[in-house]
């Protein structure tokens, strides 16, 4: 399992986290012309301003698909996940509006529980109880915090 | 954190005892320290728009811009804004006080509350003890690390893990120590408190140099004991 990138974005749609992890140096070759937001192997020299178009163009991309799924399916229909040739992207909604975004390689199976132990184990704790992080992350204030990265990068890496 | 109810023999010595989410405190706890901020701001803003109303400020639209501001200053000790009104140190000693205060009617209720079934104390050292197990058991959830005393008066608490700090964490650089400090103020004053409740007058410090420990120094104030 390979995980490329997680995206967070806040009840104000706004991206307060995103980050990549770099993949493994073996198979670098197949990614050649892909879709707008793509996995590492260019991600990773992106510059900031495309990165943050990424992160545009992936909330762009599941609020649409929550949406469609939700005329579909009914109100109690969930977006899950979706899948490309060259990523799965995982989806998953707190109950407090908060959105976990997570790109992995094709052959992952469902992350749902991973991004719920994110938003409970790390999420919860090293954020919203963090003492000096704000309620709102404009900006992404407060999130970038060393706990909070540390245990994510730990947490991710231990997955993969 | 749960949703859990508790399960029976609970607590068999205290048929008075009530359970709360510790996660309730934690976050009354955080939100202890802006807030003693923003009120002593606001006091600061309307004594003095009150005291000197030539600059042309109307007291209710200063109340209202701060309103306003109330929830982009949310957590951030507002430093900005304050300039305007109070200098750096004089906040600084204003919000002490306040939560200071607010802590030691804490602490003094806290060792009401919980010393009803001991013994008299003997000896300070005594007092310290029951602090720094029973006490600090309560409201931290877990012992001081070490203590450590001259026999002179003053006694030095250790907390290396102490509980306010076990989640605080900024960005590189953030200058997470400097931030900690206002959350000690609190706590330093039930400790002050608790004390004070058991007959002991100190005066108390914290400090931190590294996250999440805390250091405690009490200073008992000689023939009182």
């Amino acid at each position: 399992m390979a995980i490329y990138s997680f995206y967070i974005f806040d009840r104000h749609t706004e991206c307060i986290y995103s980050r990549t992890w770099l993949p493994p140096p073996a198979p670098p070759s197949q990614s050649s012309a892909d879709g707008p937001h793509i996995p590492p192997p260019q991600s990773q020299t992106l510059s900031a301003k495309s990165s943050s178009d990424n992160a545009k163009l992936i909330f762009g991309t599941v609020f649409s698909l929550r949406n469609m799924v939700r005329k579909l399916g009914g109100d109690d229909d969930a977006f899950i996940s979706f899948r490309t040739a060259q990523y799965k992207l995982h989806y998953y909604e707190t109950a407090s509006n908060l959105r976990l975004v997570m790109l992995t390689d094709t052959s992952t199976l469902s992350m749902r529980n991973v991004l719920h132990q994110i938003y409970i184990n790390l999420w919860v704790e090293y954020v919203v109880k963090n003492p000096l992080s704000p309620v709102e992350h404009k900006g992404g204030e407060g999130v970038r915090n060393e706990m909070f990265e540390m245990g994510l990068d730990q947490f991710v890496r231990g997955l993969m | 954190m749960s949703f859990e109810s508790v399960m029976p023999p609970y607590n068999s010595t205290d048929p008075t005892a009530r359970f709360l989410s510790s996660s309730s405190l934690d976050f009354l706890l955080i939100e202890m320290v802006p807030m003693a901020y923003r009120v002593t701001n606001q006091l600061a803003s309307s004594s003095s728009a009150t005291s000197s109303p030539s600059t042309g400020s109307d007291p209710t639209i200063q109340s209202q811009i701060q309103e306003g501001k109330k929830e982009e200053q949310e957590r951030e000790p507002p430093a900005a804004s304050a300039a305007v009104v109070l200098d750096e140190e004089e906040l600084r000693e204003s919000v002490f006080f306040r939560l200071e205060s607010i802590g030691y009617r804490v602490g003094q209720g806290l060792v009401e509350r919980f010393s009803r079934d001991r013994t008299r104390f003997g000896d300070t050292l005594d007092v310290i003890k029951f602090l720094c197990k029973d006490l600090w058991t309560l409201v931290f959830r877990k012992q001081v690390d070490n203590l450590k005393t001259n026999h002179r008066g003053v006694y030095v608490l250790t907390d290396n893990q102490f509980r306010p700090f076990s989640r605080m964490s900024t960005e590189p650089g953030g200058q997470a120590v400097l931030r900690a400090q206002p959350f000690l103020w609190l706590p330093c004053g039930i400790v002050r408190g608790a004390l004070a409740a058991m007959g002991i007058q100190a005066t108390v410090q914290a400090e931190t140099t590294e996250l999440p420990g805390a250091v405690f120094q009490i200073k008992t104030i000689a023939g009182k004991n």
